[in-house]
């Protein structure tokens, strides 16, 4: 998880944004992810 | 507020006390601060703003404190998002030097399944480096997820939970990421047969393979 907190303090030092897919049953289909000018998506 | 819960027979004979703490942790988090001082897990900013109660909108905590003669000895913890409870991650597992091997998180892991089960938990994951709490992991059901460091719990024998869990449905909307998306991006990630481009991030900044990392290794390594 340690992985993901970093990604979530990287967001919150506005070095990156993120947005999830989340479907109407309230599950995270999927994520985009802009860190440092890279674009990081995933979808299920 | 914390609650005593339970009172065990360790190996050693002592007898541990099992409290169980909902954020905010108030007085409580003194006696944590005083006990763990020296602890990185403790210390990480986002343990903090669980247990100071910053991050309740989106996070439900909760914690398992070991004690022995009102000594916090160990803890842990699982979280799931605020309006999801079927899906977990446990975090923040330690036991204090020098009360080590004395079955002491084996107790807490017993109590903290028992508590996720009995609100509606089904699946649980945790990354681990540490080869000794993977045997205990183990023990308690946990499994490795391919080659990552990442474990799963099913506390049903539901194999289909997954395919259910992401059941079709007709509308998805977009959204800020927020605290309370850990558990569920952690689901995505240990999916096996998807590499997430999150991996892919992380070689990036890392330049190798990692796929858990402490924040001394952050430190150590650190971005290029």
């Amino acid at each position: 998880m340690n992985m993901i907190l970093e990604v979530m303090d990287l967001i919150e030092s506005e070095k990156g944004a993120a947005i999830v897919l989340e479907n109407d049953l309230k599950r995270v289909i999927g994520y985009s992810l802009l860190i440092v000018n890279k674009i990081f998506t995933g979808i299920k | 507020m914390e609650k005593k819960i339970k009172k065990a027979c360790l190996k050693t004979g002592e007898e541990l006390d099992v409290v169980l703490l909902k954020p905010p942790a108030g007085d409580y988090l003194s006696s944590i601060d005083r006990n763990w001082k020296r602890s990185k897990e403790v210390c990480d900013r986002f343990a903090t703003r669980i247990l100071t109660g910053k991050l309740t909108d989106y996070i439900d905590a909760t914690f398992l404190f070991g004690e022995i003669n009102r000594k916090i000895v160990g803890f842990m913890a699982y979280i799931t998002p605020i309006n999801i409870k079927n899906i977990g991650n446990l975090a923040f597992v330690e036991t204090l030097n020098g009360y080590r091997n004395r079955g002491i998180a084996s107790i807490l892991l017993g109590e903290t399944l028992k508590i996720f089960k009995n609100n509606g938990g089904t699946v649980m994951h945790l990354a681990t480096d540490n080869p000794s709490a993977n045997s205990l992991y183990k023990k308690f059901g946990f499994f490795n997820l391919g080659t990552y460091k990442i474990m799963r719990y099913i506390s049903s024998s539901d194999n289909d939970f997954e395919k259910k869990y992401y059941f079709h449905s007709n509308s998805i909307s977009a959204r800020d990421i927020n605290w309370g998306d850990l558990p569920h991006i952690q689901f995505l990630f240990s999916t096996i047969e998807h590499p997430w481009l999150v991996y892919d991030y992380l070689r990036c900044i890392w330049k190798e393979d990692r796929k858990t990392s402490y924040e001394h290794d952050f430190r150590s390594y650190g971005p290029y």
